[in-house]
């Protein structure tokens, strides 16, 4: 039940057209993406707020995790996609060329679709991030590894074995231990790609209101097919069709009052 | 409904049938190569009786000789069907072997008193046991292998004192008269007199051990006294009980892998061409596993995939067809004389015009052999590499991981188990490998093992023995019918012997990586 209290607690009186400079976690100027001779995404323009959970919604093949790809870079290892247009995050243009990849993916976690943790123990997964920026010590591993875990409430069942193989736990379980991995770098941003999709309603149900809780600290990002799931966990939500932008608004007015009459049609399943 | 079940069924089964029967005599084929080997090569270790043969020579003369029996049925090159029987004698290089027709035999008398000698020099001789004499005196038979285990000790202490203390002196004395000191310094003379007197000790040391002889009969009726110091050991076959016998045949085995090769490789043992065989394929796999795996992870990870790409995979490919003896003359031109001939030009020149690198080595067959086999590695590695989910790789990068780190700590331990198929193909391939090696470094008989204790140990330029060229030597160049040949065949049981040891090691090394790795088994 507890669940549409934070629904209510949604509202603090964000109002997306007049963000201040502070609140705004990623600004999305013109954003424009193309495979190839294939263009994904047509001129998007957005601000995401910080400490709030946005969600991306729209049908299958509309360029949510093209978008979502963009906020980390990702995309820049697929060998024919060319972005025009700026990303903003932290006030600089991450499609700058001297931008540092690898240190924005440390501020830009991601969580993909299906849980894809590292054959090894909990453990090195968890502090997979931290060895490569050279962290080595071991107090502040342990200590990274504990929070992460707390953090999306997976410490109590796998603290007695951190170092079995990280297969051996169940899909909701890596998931959670994916998020974890992430927030384990202590990012700025999380970007989620369908988490649940794959997982069971009971592991959804957890990891749904482990999504509630991070914005407290994180600003989260989250692309999911599930409307109710949508409705249920963010605070904004933008609608996605074909590449453009078609509505972005609060989540409460985006689903009982939407401008357009595509978002209509989609978030009544009255699309296709 | 049910006949066209039944139908339906057999449709089925014939295949699976016509394919279980094909696996079954592929299965027979390889238990009956691997069974002959095992027969043939085990006759080699098992001690025969040996006979006094009476037979009518050709001139229907009688006559008489001492030997085993290798087979009552050998087939000659002329179809003809032979006895065949091996005969060791004194001075004679190598065993002989004669062909009997049946007809030609009188009798065949197992006599308890014949004896197999080894000698020291590597000759071996077949003859009646008369006695054991001290200067000429009797001594008492039953203590033979007492004082045979004396004698060898005395043999063994002066030849210790040969190459160390008097060995010693000699190099002073050299020293001095390369130094010009005068021949009657004190130093000097006292080093000539403790020369002289050690000299004099291991002379009468010598003879007194010389007065040990064994009383021997030839087969020709002449009676012949071996003095105990040149017999390395001795068998009374005829003596033995079953026991004896098996004891003899495990102490040959151990013989066969672990001591030289003597009288050109048709007897004694084959322990360099083993240690060759082995350290070759050891050097090869250090030296593909590094560049195939490197070449494999350009290709799949970092080549764009454009048709230069598939080209360079097309040609990686074919160079697994490449003939080997290609392979060899390669290594022989490229790598012996233009690279190891500037080698030597640049590092070695003090000893030039002897070539160190100039010549054939176990290094360049090592490395020619690692050409050989990189297709292979390549090719598996790929595979491997290919074998790892993207979406691992995603994971890696989106945690700030660069392309190398990605490749570091996740793919490369994933597609180790893919890497160490290679390593099995390419040990597998290397080890039986023999065209190539007889142009790049492999010899009939190597003084030197090329890795021993002395510096720098490992010795990359040495020319080296190994198995198959052995085999390959035994096959072709042997002259004795049966014995050369027998030895031939237990060479292989032991190459294949090495080939599947090496392999093990290599499959549980393998399945070690599979299960640290298991996600391979369709996690994602
Ligand atoms: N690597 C690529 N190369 C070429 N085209 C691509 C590539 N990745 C995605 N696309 C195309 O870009 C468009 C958007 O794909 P994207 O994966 O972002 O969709 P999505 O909204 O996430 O869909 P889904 O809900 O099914 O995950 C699709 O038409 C897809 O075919
Ligand atoms: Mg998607």
């Amino acid at each position: 039940m507890h669940m549409f209290e934070y629904f209510d607690l949604s509202r603090q009186g964000l109002d997306l057209d007049s963000l201040s400079q502070e609140q705004v976690a990623i600004d999305v100027r013109d954003l424009t993406l193309t495979f190839g001779n294939k263009r994904a995404l047509h001129h998007i323009n957005m601000q995401v707020p910080k400490r709030h959970v946005t969600a991306l919604i729209g049908p299958s093949g509309c360029g949510k995790s093209t978008l979502l790809s963009c906020f980390n870079r990702l995309n820049d290892l697929v060998p024919n996609c060319v972005v025009a247009g700026e990303v903003h995050i932290n006030g600089r243009n991450i499609y700058h060329r001297k931008e540092e990849v690898a240190l924005l993916r440390r501020q830009v976690g991601m969580v993909f679709q299906k849980p894809n943790p590292f054959p090894m123990s909990i453990y090195e997964n968890l502090v997979y991030g931290l060895k490569i920026q050279g962290i080595k010590d071991r107090r502040t591993l342990d200590n990274a590894v504990e929070q992460s875990l707390r953090d999306v409430a997976l410490w109590r069942e796998v603290k007695d074995r951190l170092f079995e193989s990280a297969l051996t736990l169940s899909g909701g379980q890596q998931q959670r231990l994916v998020i974890a991995r992430a927030i384990a770098l202590q990012p700025e941003i999380l970007l989620l790609d369908e988490p649940t999709s794959a997982l069971d309603p009971i592991s959804t149900l957890t990891i749904e209101e482990l999504i509630t809780q991070l914005k407290e600290k994180y600003t989260v990002l989250i692309v999911t097919h599930n409307m109710q799931q949508a409705a249920r966990v963010s605070d904004f939500t933008a609608f996605l069709h074909q590449g453009h932008l078609i509505e972005y608004s609060d989540t409460d007015r985006l689903f009982t009052r939407p401008k357009e009459q595509q978002t209509e049609e989609y978030i009544t399943g009255r699309y296709g | 409904m049910f006949k066209r079940r039944f139908f339906a069924r057999q449709k089925d089964g014939l295949p699976i049938v016509g394919g279980a029967a094909l696996v079954a005599i592929i299965l027979l084929l390889l238990c009956g190569m691997v069974g002959i080997m095992l027969v043939k090569g085990m006759q080699h270790f098992w001690p025969n009786p040996l006979y006094q043969v009476s037979y009518v020579d050709e001139q229907d003369q009688p006559q008489q000789m001492f030997a085993t029996l290798l087979s009552r049925d050998f087939i000659t090159t002329r179809g003809q069907k032979r006895w065949l029987f091996n005969q060791a004698k004194l001075y004679q290089f190598s065993d002989q072997q004669h062909l009997l027709r049946q007809e030609q035999i009188i009798t065949l008398l197992a006599l308890p008193d014949l004896i197999d000698v080894q000698l020291r020099s590597g000759n071996r001789l077949f003859a009646r046991l008369n006695g054991l004499t001290f200067a000429g005196k009797a001594v008492d038979i039953n203590r033979l292998p007492n004082v045979l285990q004396d004698v060898s000790v005395e043999v063994a202490a002066i030849s210790a004192i040969e190459q160390g203390r008097l060995a010693a002196i000699h190099q002073l004395l050299a020293e001095y008269d390369r130094r010009g000191v005068e021949v009657d310094a004190p130093a000097r003379v006292k080093l000539e007199d403790e020369f002289a007197a050690l000299m004099a000790e291991l002379k009468s040391r010598r003879s007194q051990m010389a007065q040990f002889e064994l009383q021997l009969l030839f087969d020709s009726g002449q009676s012949y006294a071996l003095p105990l110091w040149e017999v390395e050991k001795y068998q009374q076959i005829n003596q033995q009980t079953a026991v004896q016998r098996f004891a003899t045949f495990l102490s040959n085995i151990w013989e066969f892998v672990s001591d030289t090769p003597k009288r050109a490789n048709s007897a004694g043992g084959v322990f360099p061409a083993l240690f060759g065989t082995v350290v070759m394929v050891l050097l090869m796999t250090l030296i593909v596993t590094p560049l195939g795996v490197m070449a494999a992870i350009y290709l799949n990870e970092y080549a764009p995939e454009n048709s230069l790409t598939s080209l360079i995979r097309i040609g990686v490919n074919n160079l697994a067809g490449v003939p080997s003896i290609v392979y060899g003359v390669f290594g022989l031109g490229f790598f012996v004389y233009q690279v190891g001939g500037n080698i030597d030009k640049l590092f070695f020149s003090e000893h030039l015009p002897a070539p160190t690198f100039g010549a054939p080595g176990i290094f360049w067959a090592s490395l020619t052999m690692a050409m050989l086999t990189l297709p292979v590695v390549i090719v598996a590695t790929e595979e491997g590499l290919r074998r790892v989910p993207n979406s691992l790789r995603q994971g890696s990068y989106a945690l700030g991981a660069t392309q190398f780190e990605t490749l570091w700590r996740t793919v490369i331990p994933m597609a180790s188990p893919g890497i160490m198929t290679g390593v099995i193909l390419a040990i597998a391939r290397g080890a039986g490998e023999v065209a190539p090696l007889l142009l790049v470094g492999a010899v009939k008989f190597a003084p030197t093992l090329p890795l021993d204790g002395e510096f720098p140990y490992l010795h990359l330029d040495r020319q080296f023995m190994h198995l198959g060229v052995l085999i390959y030597d035994g096959a072709f160049h042997s002259n004795s019918i049966g014995h050369g040949s027998s030895m031939m065949f237990a060479s292989c049981l032991l190459l294949l012997l090495v080939v599947m040891t090496l392999n093990i090691i290599a499959v549980m090394v393998r399945s070690r990586l599979r299960r640290q790795y298991q996600a391979m088994a369709g996690h994602w």
